[in-house]
């Protein structure tokens, strides 16, 4: 209660609610994530109060989760990588003329997956926080073999393809420095390539100017002189499609707060793992990529329940969860605040505030985010061939603001053709997108591993998680294959 | 009108030429070689924080991250911003430690430095749940397995964090110092990697151990400084008191990129020169821990050749050399 | 027949990519292979990706009808042509004046050139916006 009394300082709440503003604009725009959103703006919070810093912060932090999904929604352009997920059934549901629809369920369910997170975060933050600390390098290689391959194997009759796809995201990751030895890969003599390709710049490319490609074709057959959409309906959902999201929110917002805790696992991992399952444990699979409701739920509870479970390892650890943890991390140090179980005791005003601005500002999130989904909607009113083109600026700009460097342009239009190239073959994106964000540390991992045991590979059998999880990575790759031939069985009897 | 104009403009020029005044005229970038929350990070956001508090610097300073390979990536950074004198980068022992090693071709002569701030010092830590109370009873397990006490730390293999163990094991009369198993970790995971009990023991910097000794987690067994520090750190032994004849300076400094120009130089040295003598900063130098030690521009270049030396001495003796 | 080039051309790449990583310079502390393994079973693991996909659409039968995208092409190449054009000029001549060309370029192109006063105003309104944004409220500097 204590907490709630802080937020609620004028002051505190006026920059918790701008915070959530500029987080949700920062998201929007491609290549602009809630990490680079919070650097951004880190000069801004220096000259506040250590806790109002850290509640505009997290601000930011959910404002730019709920932000980020909106292009996934209505443009197939993903702002960041936890937001790749919402563009498998958020995009056809606005093609379907749903994006109202798709809209309001993508707010309602980001707003449920952080409420009961938050919940979770004040009842169990300490004896969850000691999970985290189980995971070792053996158990990060196999929940990265988990999701990779139940990524890659999520097409069904399509997994050879599926794993052709992670194996070039993974190519994507190995360019740059080793981090265990400093032997630069794949960097062709070119400096800049060294610190290895952003993951952002390969989503911006693969999705955002791939599908400007893709749209090209469409435009020159004439199929798409008029905007997507011309009228506009109420943004909120029917009874029926309530019914249909709920279940699946409930199921993807523990695996996405316990994925959240884990030091660097991420958002990606958290939307698209709650996405495969289920697409998995759905009745009528097949609706999945068209436009199926429970599709965009699922991921987008999820993704929000990841960011607040990032939070936690952060302020009771010291160990942060993902970048933007990181960085909130380096902003408490710089007010000279020792993260950990005692910042509760001996700062209850930051500990319980943060807590407590958690559930306002998500509240605060969702309330602004669906008259603010009513405008955004307009986009879809302009027709094409201007619309197009100014997405194909907006991915330059985007891109060129990760890392200030034209080499990244280049890159971009590498992957703007690779990504055009893909939807041709039908090759599937996510398994590429997921193995350029994670590759890093999946290659890593097995290596820390590795170095841990002096060679011997029977350390990823030793403890409980990581067999389960191996166990689960090859049930998912075996799966898919199995349960088509006894399809065809079915069919041919 | 036309005159005036033409005035106020030879006016501008005049003054600018004379004064250098408007330099810095724009945004400052300033680089953390590593992650948020590390060393490099800690000092280069202090740094700003206070030139921006004492009005020593006015424009807006903007630090950015730029992780990997050790420092080199930001290093091979600076190669591309030659000349830039809005470009600013913090460096210690590993902008030695990488070349030396051959991990990168660039050297700190591939840079230009401005000054050198402080001294840091290196920690040895364990978990509190950890069988060992003391550093020597580390090395004592080493002496009799080399393969039975895991290292880690932050820096990749052959840089920080595993020399000055090394250095300190060398010291204490570890044999087959190359058998060591040391594991690089990404920044934020070696802490629970420490904890989760997946390495024995942490090598890492004093102001890292600090942090996480407050939140209860760990012992820390020694440091590398010449003498104890002050603080809470004040009971935790040097190496020399555990009858290790050994010490890890942990310098870190400013740099520029590349022929930075000269005015650019004089303006860092002064405006760091006048930051080291300020209240704000003595109170951060408290606060983590440092060691003032402010070497200004051309001092700092000699030191580093000095070190560099010595460097290369401890590195041929590990085998760990790769150079000529 | 798409799926035949596709696997064919996967299978070559793993192989390339495989030798190259083979190239890979060593470690120069540590496991000398250290960095090398991964790319290697990379490289293997597309080769084998490319080879059973080849397996596969050599005894998949089915005729496929090859769209006719000859036209589209053109348009798609010049699109990319003024992507790389960009890259080129943004340092050299500033983010403002190479936006501004570059966006109105595509919108005549797409949109036609008889609505000119409408593309170069969206051009302007665009350029002069993100320039305002990333300057003044990000701090960002553009060239």
């Amino acid at each position: 209660m204590y907490g709630f009394k802080v937020v609620f300082i004028p002051s505190n709440f006026l920059w918790l609610t701008l915070g959530c503003f500029l987080g949700t604009v920062i998201g929007m725009l491609p290549g602009l994530g809630p990490a680079t959103g919070i650097a951004l703006l880190l000069p801004l919070t220096f000259v506040m109060k250590p806790e109002t810093a850290l509640i505009t912060m997290c601000a930011i932090f959910y404002g730019a989760m709920f932000g980020g999904s909106r292009s996934s929604i209505l443009l197939n352009i993903p702002g960041d990588g936890s937001a790749v997920a919402s563009c498998f059934d958020g995009y056809p549901m606005t093609l379907k003329g749903e994006a109202e629809v798709a809209l309001a369920i993508s707010a309602i369910a980001s707003f449920i997956g952080g409420l009961i997170s938050s919940i979770a975060f004040v009842l169990l933050a300490l004896p969850l926080a000691k999970i985290a600390l189980m995971f070792g390098p053996p158990e990060y290689f196999a929940l990265m073999v988990l999701a990779l391959t139940a990524t890659a194997s999520m097409s069904e009759g399509k997994v050879l393809k599926g794993l052709l796809s992670m194996a070039l995201g993974l190519m994507v990751s190995m360019v740059g420095l080793d981090p265990q030895s400093g032997v630069s890969r794949f960097t062709f003599g070119n400096l800049e390539l060294q610190g290895g390709i952003d993951f952002v710049v390969v989503i911006i490319g693969i999705y955002g100017l791939g599908e400007v490609f893709k749209n090209l074709e469409k435009i020159g057959r004439g199929e798409m002189l008029q905007p997507i959409k011309k009228k506009f309906g109420k943004i909120w959902i029917t009874k029926e499609q309530w019914k249909r999201s709920l279940v699946p929110m409930l199921r993807a917002t523990p695996i996405g707060f316990l994925i959240g805790i884990l030091p660097g696992a991420g958002g990606t991992i958290a939307a698209l793992m709650s996405y495969n399952v289920e697409k998995r444990l759905s009745k009528e699979p097949e609706r999945f990529g068209k436009g199926a409701i429970e599709g965009l739920a699922a991921p987008e509870a999820a993704n929000n329940a990841c960011s607040i479970g990032a939070i936690l390892p952060t302020l009771t650890l010291g160990i942060p969860g993902s970048g933007t943890a990181a960085i909130m991390l380096g902003a408490l140090m710089i007010y000279g605040l020792q993260p950990g179980p005692l910042l509760f005791e001996f700062y209850p005003e930051i500990g319980w505030g943060v807590v407590a601005s958690l559930f306002v500002g998500n509240f605060i999130a969702a309330v602004m985010n669906l008259p603010l989904a009513g405008l955004l909607v307009r986009i879809l009113a302009i027709p094409p061939k201007i619309l197009y083109p100014l997405i194909t600026a907006l991915c330059f700009i985007g891109v060129y603001a990760i890392n200030l460097s034209v080499v990244d342009f280049y890159l971009l239009i590498l992957f703007g053709l690779l990504g055009y190239a893909m939807r041709k073959f039908e090759i599937p994106t996510a398994p590429m997108i997921l193995a350029s964000v994670v590759g890093r540390k999946f290659e890593q991992s097995f290596r820390q591993s590795l170095m841990i045991s002096g060679g011997d590979f029977s350390i990823f059998f030793k403890s409980a998680i990581s067999v389960t999880l191996l166990i689960l990575a090859v049930l998912s790759l075996v799966y898919p294959t199995v349960s088509a031939a006894l399809k065809k069985k079915r069919h041919a009897v | 009108m036309k005159e005036k104009v033409l005035t106020v403009i030879t006016l501008v020029t005049f003054i600018t030429a004379i004064f250098g005044a408007a330099y810095p005229d724009k945004p400052l970038n300033f680089i953390a070689p590593g992650g948020p929350g590390g060393g490099w990070d800690t000092t280069i956001r202090v740094v700003a924080q206070t030139l921006k508090e004492t009005n020593l610097v006015t424009q807006p300073i903007v630090v950015t991250n730029m992780p990997g390979g050790g420092g080199g990536v930001g290093l091979a950074h600076m190669q591309t911003k030659k000349a830039d004198p809005y470009t600013i980068i913090v460096f210690s022992p590993p902008l030695l430690l990488i070349n030396l090693t051959g991990q990168t071709q660039y050297s700190f002569r591939d840079l230009t430095p401005l000054a050198m701030l402080i001294h840091d010092y290196g920690a040895f830590a364990v978990s509190k749940k950890s069988k060992f109370n003391s550093i020597s009873e580390v090395m004592e397990a080493l002496k009799k397995d080399p393969k039975s006490v895991k290292v880690g730390g932050i820096s990749a293999f052959g840089s920080m964090d595993h020399i000055q163990f090394l250095i300190a094991a060398k010291a204490a009369g570890v044999q087959n110092l190359k058998d060591i198993t040391y594991v690089s970790f990404q920044e934020g995971e070696h802490l629970a990697a420490l904890l989760g009990g997946h390495i024995d023991v942490l090598s890492t910097g004093l102001a890292e151990a600090t942090t996480a000794l407050q939140a209860g987690a760990i012992k820390i067994l020694a440091i590398t400084a010449p003498q104890r520090v002050s603080g809470i750190l004040a009971n935790v032994p040097t190496l020399k008191e555990e009858g290790i004849d050994a010490e890890f300076v942990n310098w870190r400094g400013l740099f520029g990129p590349p022929e930075m120009p000269d005015y650019a130089v004089e303006y860092w040295i002064n405006a760091l020169s006048k930051m080291v003598q300020t209240a704000e900063w003595e109170k951060v130098v408290a606060k983590y821990n440092w060691t003032k030690a402010f070497m200004p521009g051309k001092d700092f270049l000699n030191y580093l050749e000095k070190v560099n030396e010595e460097y290369k001495v401890v590195l041929k003796e590990l085998g760990l050399y790769k150079g000529e | 027949m798409k799926d035949r080039y596709l696997s064919a051309a996967v299978l070559g790449f793993g192989i390339i990519y495989t030798i190259a990583a083979w190239n890979l310079p060593r470690a120069p502390v540590g496991n000398p292979l250290g960095p090398v393994y991964f790319p290697l079973v990379l490289g293997l693991f597309i080769a084998l990706i490319g080879f059973l996909m080849l397996l596969q659409s050599l005894k998949a039968h089915h005729e496929e009808h090859a769209a006719k995208s000859g036209r589209y092409a053109i348009r798609i190449l010049t699109v990319l042509a003024f992507c790389v054009a960009y890259a080129l000029m943004f340092n050299r001549i500033g983010f403002l004046f190479s936006s501004f060309v570059f966006l109105s370029a595509l919108l005549i192109l797409l949109n036609g050139f008889k609505k000119w006063l409408m593309n170069f105003s969206i051009s302007i309104l665009y350029t002069v916006g993100i320039w305002y944004l990333f300057e003044k409220v990000f701090l960002i500097n553009l060239p």
